[in-house]
């Protein structure tokens, strides 16, 4: 009864995914994906470049940056950084507007309001940045204590909320926009609701936090409290990047150079 | 809304607590990050499991769940994986020996036979210790596994020192590839492999396949477009055809192309430098034609190739090896070598050079050239499309692959001929068969060297010291063809000149600047005579360059002249030797302008010449000078000579037998007159013709001409009188009416006999035609005579003595004193009137102011000498009856 049950769920969450719909490219390993304005961008790092698709995956162009990993396009700029100590500036048709020069090895940019969230994986940290590249606040560090990191990765926000990915330790912590933290998501484990590895983590409205999982291969969506509410895909080989768009998610399988999408019911 | 936020908050932090004291109460939970299989959830059959099947710590995607960029990224180790990594996921080689502490996964290798996230050693700020079994410090992991590619003396060397060695570009690139150095910048295995990021096979950072590896560091020993002067051995080059492939494969070299690795090997090779086998035979794996070198002088102390060449760093071009001394410029600049290499070979063969004791030979001063064009395309080497050593030579062997080949490409006619095809007939002809004991048969080297040859045109042999206004070629035949040479035909036994060689050639049909042997000769041909153009019936070579001497038309052209009766032998003499022979010859001539039959009797050149012939019993008797003939030989007067000038008719050089040239001492000859060879009259062979004016006569005697349009003229009275030789006045001139140049019938070349009308020769010229029945009957002279006896008529000069009164003895010769008065005294036959400008023309009666009278009055004359007074009256009247009547003396 049990198994039945577990089997119907898992088939419902593949049913609430609209499957069928992906972006291929000759990628190289892509790191980060965003999605803006009716755009896909795929962060190709080891290819010095940045590939722009349509929602219907046809290509539009190409920004050549340096070695770029993270991505988060706001406002009609892209902001993308590399593991060097830079961030890039783009403006929407990929002119370079900006470079700051970051500290430690950031990973993860996320614009939210006047800020700049840099995930620094040389010291465990989040970085806080104004837009002109000041260092304002640095929180966390290596260690397993909320709010420290192991590994961590990727983030994305919601208007006041930052989501962490806090890879090693199995977690994706919540801070506020002034880096303080509020609360984890997940808990050590390869069942549902449990995390192992994740990797990517997307904010999808509505409270909704959708975290991918390199190990597991699932994609799973959790409430921002914590709270697990459902299986949006499993099966998938090393998914890691997320984007949440207008009730879709986009997530990045780099091994299998592939975007694939999903449409998430209930959310708008 | 308080209190719901109040919940809210406690809910939030029980949650988060809850997280945290599970993260806390796993004790296992560091293992379990990676020992994702050790979970008790993986080890039950949960329907919340989310994998189909555990992943171990050893898989490769637990490695890169942390190594994609979170902990380290290290994407382009996993791209590489299945690229150009160190191999993973494969099984140890059987002969290959795994030190202990290097697991294996199921027999293969894996991430965990290098790395562990367990060592006690690791430092993360130091990568060399980090999850390695082992510190790789100084390469120690990869040796711990390579010993043998690492061993000194039989591998690239790593931990050695490269700052002398390497530049600082070069270290600069290794880097950028993602190559490193050892801390004090030695190298180090992972110089040239990144284990995990290469980019080529072998975990290279860069191909060598193409050389590029190899080619950062060793830079001054590759080719490049950056460094197009180095002289190194080409690399990206296709082998060549000949190349014995097997053997590279065999030692696992690369063989796609010429490459670094094709010789050399980077691990595990015992020969010096690496090479894939010993130097003395590398090179003639590829180089298989060259490898008799071995066999030849060429194998200098035994060293082979390296004799020679070099692969790398080569001092010339060609990978030369070998110093190339100031000496071997200085040769190549005094014997011209042109060609491209020749220096190369001039380094070694050079005078007096010694190379281990041995004197190495040159090639003397006098060598064939180099550095030229040659005609036409030639199945030879040709460097820059020019000759050179290498174009005769092999420097590797010789064609025949013996010691004494003398590296030649051919045999020695092969090659000769293959430039020299022209020559090559020399085989059918005279000179092919040059002391055939010792030559064969056409052997070039029978005349010539091709090395230190010791004249002009190679030439192995020279006759004596030549001059130096002679073409050295002629004493190169000379050398054989002398009185004393081996050749059958022989030159110069004659005492007389030869013909003139070392003077200008007038003709561009016949070679040389300088009239030489060779300019008539060729002697590499077998036609007549080794002639360049054929002789025979009309001389034709002869008149190549004597265009003004043809026969044709003439008397003298034996072949074809009507008046010439040939026998039958001397007809075909003729025609094989050509129409020239019958008087000349080249070689060997009998007399001066080598003439080729004994010469006549006679004083002059003119004589010995044409007496060969215009003699008695000559073949020419016919036309033989008679007793009577124009005078040569004479010393010339100052008045002749000024006659001569102005007539521009030569006179001739007695040494050469030639017109004497300006400064030259000649004499009046036969060949003043004539022109043997044609001339303007063909048929008398006359330089000037004689009809109508008689201008050979006239250009000399310019007095005389005077008579034309005289009524001695015989033209102005219209008679073609005919003489006694026949010559007529309209055909024969104007002057054959009463002279002829030979067999003339007197001393004045009389052309008739002269009629004894009176006792005084000097008159009967005159009478001979004003009598009755002669020419010039209606002008007979019936009272001519002055007494003669008891008088003595002088005509000596004295003070007053005017006009022109000759007297003559009786047989006519012209005396001052007892002498006769003739017709002549007062008459001369060639001048109408010495004081009317212009000859009448036509018949006229004359006057006292001309009628051939020599004076227009007697003052001065011998007459009034006699007759004082009456002179005149005696003068006037001297042909009539009545002062004959009155002076008893005429009785």
């Amino acid at each position: 009864m049990k198994a039945l049950f577990a089997g119907l769920l898992f088939l419902l969450s593949s049913l609430a995914a609209l499957a069928g719909e992906e972006i291929k490219g000759d990628w190289k390993f892509p790191s980060d994906i965003d999605v803006y304005a009716g755009r896909v961008y795929v962060v190709d790092g080891l290819n010095n470049r940045i590939s722009v698709y349509d929602l219907y995956g046809n290509h539009i162009t190409d920004i050549k940056a340096e070695n770029p990993y993270g991505i988060d396009v706001e406002d009609g700029l892209i902001y993308v950084t590399n593991q060097k100590g830079k961030l890039y500036v783009f403006d929407e048709f990929g002119n370079l507007e900006r470079e700051l020069s970051l500290e430690g090895r950031p990973i993860d940019v996320k614009k939210v309001k006047d800020r700049l969230y840099i995930t620094n994986g040389e010291d465990e940290s989040l970085d806080i940045y104004t837009l002109d590249g000041e260092l304002i606040e640095r929180v966390g560090g290596k260690g397993t204590s909320p709010s420290n990191f192991v590994g961590i990765f990727l983030l994305d926000a919601s208007k006041d909320r930052l989501f962490v990915v806090d890879s090693v330790n199995a977690r994706v912590q919540e801070f506020n926009l002034d880096g303080e933290f509020v609360g984890s998501i997940g808990r050590f484990g390869i069942e549902e609701g449990e995390l192992f590895r994740p990797k990517g983590v997307a904010y999808c409205g509505d409270g909704k936090v959708a975290i991918s999982d390199g190990i597991t291969g699932a994609v799973q969506l959790f409430n921002q409290y914590g709270g697990f509410e459902e299986l949006v895909m499993s099966g998938l080989h090393y998914p890691t990047a997320l984007a949440c768009y207008e009730g879709e998610l986009f997530v990045l399988e780099p091994l299998q150079k592939r975007v694939s999408i999903f449409r998430l019911q209930g959310v708008k | 809304m308080r209190k719901s936020l109040a919940v809210l908050l406690t809910i939030l932090a029980i949650s988060a607590h809850e997280a945290e004291a599970k993260l806390k109460k796993s004790m296992k939970k560091e293992c379990l990050v990676c020992h994702e299989n050790w979970l008790l959830e993986a080890k039950v059959d949960s329907p919340k499991l989310l994998l189909k099947s555990p992943v171990k710590a050893a898989d490769r995607i637990m490695c890169l769940s942390c190594h994609d960029g979170s902990m380290a990224d290290d994407r382009l180790t996993f791209l590489g994986l299945s690229h150009f990594s160190h191999p993973v996921d494969e099984e140890v080689p059987q002969d290959f020996k795994m030190p202990e502490g290097f697991p294996l996964k199921d027999g293969k290798l894996y991430c965990g036979t290098c790395h562990t996230p367990h060592t006690e050693t690791g430092s993360e700020k130091k990568l060399d210790y980090t999850f390695m079994r082992k510190p790789n410090v100084n390469s120690a992991l990869c040796v711990a596994c390579h010993e043998e590619n690492s061993a000194h003396g039989e591998n690239h060397p790593i931990l050695e020192e490269t700052e002398d060695k390497l530049s600082g570009a070069a270290v600069e690139r290794i880097k950028e590839l993602g190559g490193k150095f050892s801390s004090s910048g030695q190298m180090l295995c992972e110089s040239c492999h990144a284990v995990h990021t290469a980019s080529s096979e072998k975990a290279l950072i860069a191909s060598v396949s193409d050389s590029k590896l190899c080619s950062i560091c060793h830079e001054e020993n590759v080719n490049s477009k950056e460094h197009p002067s180095f002289r190194n051995h080409p690399i990206n080059k296709d082998f060549p055809e000949e190349a014995d492939v097997s053997f590279f494969k065999a030692k696992g070299a690369i063989t796609d192309s010429v490459e670094c690795l094709t010789c050399h090997k980077v691990h595990k090779e015992k020969n010096e430098h690496l090479v894939v086998a010993p130097e003395k035979e590398l090179c003639i794996l590829c180089h298989t034609d060259e490898r008799w070198v071995n066999e030849t002088k060429h194998n200098i102390e035994g060293k082979s190739c390296k004799s020679c060449h070099t692969p790398h760093k080569a001092k010339g071009r060609r990978l030369w090896s070998r110093p190339i001394p100031e000496e071997a410029f200085d040769y190549a600049f005094l014997i011209e070598a042109g060609g491209k290499d020749d220096i190369l070979c001039l380094s070694c063969h050079f005078p007096q050079n010694r190379i281990a004791g041995k004197e190495v030979p040159d090639v003397g001063t006098l060598t064939h050239p180099t550095g030229k064009e040659v005609k036409e395309k030639v199945n030879l080497p040709l460097p820059g499309g020019k000759l050179s050593c290498t174009t005769c030579h092999e420097p590797h062997h010789s064609y025949n692959r013996r010691r004494d080949g003398k590296f030649l490409r051919k045999s020695r006619l092969d090659l000769c001929y293959t430039c020299h095809k022209e020559q090559s007939d020399v085989k059918l002809g005279a000179h092919g068969k040059i002391d055939e004991k010792r030559w064969e048969r056409g052997d070039c080297a029978a005349c010539h060297s091709v090395h230190k040859a010791k004249g002009g045109y190679l030439s192995r042999v020279v006759y004596g010291e030549t001059s130096p206004m002679e073409p050295p070629v002629d004493g190169f035949c000379l050398a054989c063809h002398d009185p004393e040479g081996m050749a059958e035909h022989k030159i110069k036994q004659s005492v007389f000149n030869e013909h003139p060689v070392g003077v200008d050639n007038p003709s561009d049909k016949l070679p040389g600047d300088k009239i030489s042997c060779a300019t008539c000769h060729d002697p590499h041909t077998h036609k007549e005579e080794l002639l360049r153009i054929p002789v025979k019936g009309s001389s034709q070579l002869c008149l190549t360059c004597h265009t003004d001497q043809k026969l044709s038309g003439t008397p003298h052209d034996f072949l074809n002249s009507s008046e010439v009766e040939l026998t039958e032998e001397e007809r075909k003499e003729l025609l094989k030797k050509g129409v020239c022979s019958a008087c000349h010859t080249p070689h060997n001539p009998e007399y001066k302008v080598l003439w080729a039959k004994k010469p006549g009797s006679g004083k002059t050149i003119g004589e010995k010449l044409c007496g060969t012939c215009h003699v008695e019993g000559g073949m020419a008797e016919d036309a033989t000078i008679g007793e009577h003939s124009h005078p040569i030989g004479r010393e010339i007067t100052e008045k002749n000579l000024e006659m001569i000038e102005a007539s521009r008719l030569p006179l001739i050089n007695q040494m050469t037998g030639h017109p004497a040239r300006k400064g030259e001492k000649g004499i009046l000859d036969c060949a003043t007159c004539h022109e043997p060879h044609g001339g303007a009259d063909k048929e008398r062979l006359t330089r000037y013709v004689v009809e109508g004016d008689s201008p050979l006569c006239t250009s000399c005697h310019t007095a005389q001409a005077a008579v034309i349009g005289t009524e001695h003229d015989l033209r102005v009275v219209g008679k073609n009188y005919k003489n006694a030789l026949g010559k007529e006045v309209l055909k024969d001139g104007v002057c054959s009416a009463c002279h002829v140049p030979h067999r003339a019938k007197d001393k004045l070349l009389w052309a008739f006999d002269v009629e004894e009308v009176s006792d005084n020769k000097m008159s009967n010229y005159c009478l001979s035609c004003h009598r009755e029945g002669g020419v010039a009957e209606e002008k007979v002279v019936e009272h001519y005579t002055h007494p003669k006896k008891d008088v003595v008529v002088r005509n000596f000069d004295r003070p007053g003595r005017m006009g022109d009164w000759p007297i003559f003895t009786k047989d006519g010769k012209e005396v001052h004193a007892g002498g006769e008065i003739a017709c002549e005294t007062c008459h001369d036959p060639h001048v109408w009137s010495k004081w009317q400008k212009e000859p009448p023309g036509k018949p006229v009666e004359g006057n006292a102011l001309n009628s051939f009278l020599r004076n227009k009055d007697l003052r001065g004359s011998i007459c009034v000498d006699c007759h004082g007074p009456e002179a005149l009256y005696r003068y006037k009247l001297f042909h009539t009856d009545r002062v004959r009547l009155e002076n008893p003396s005429y009785k």
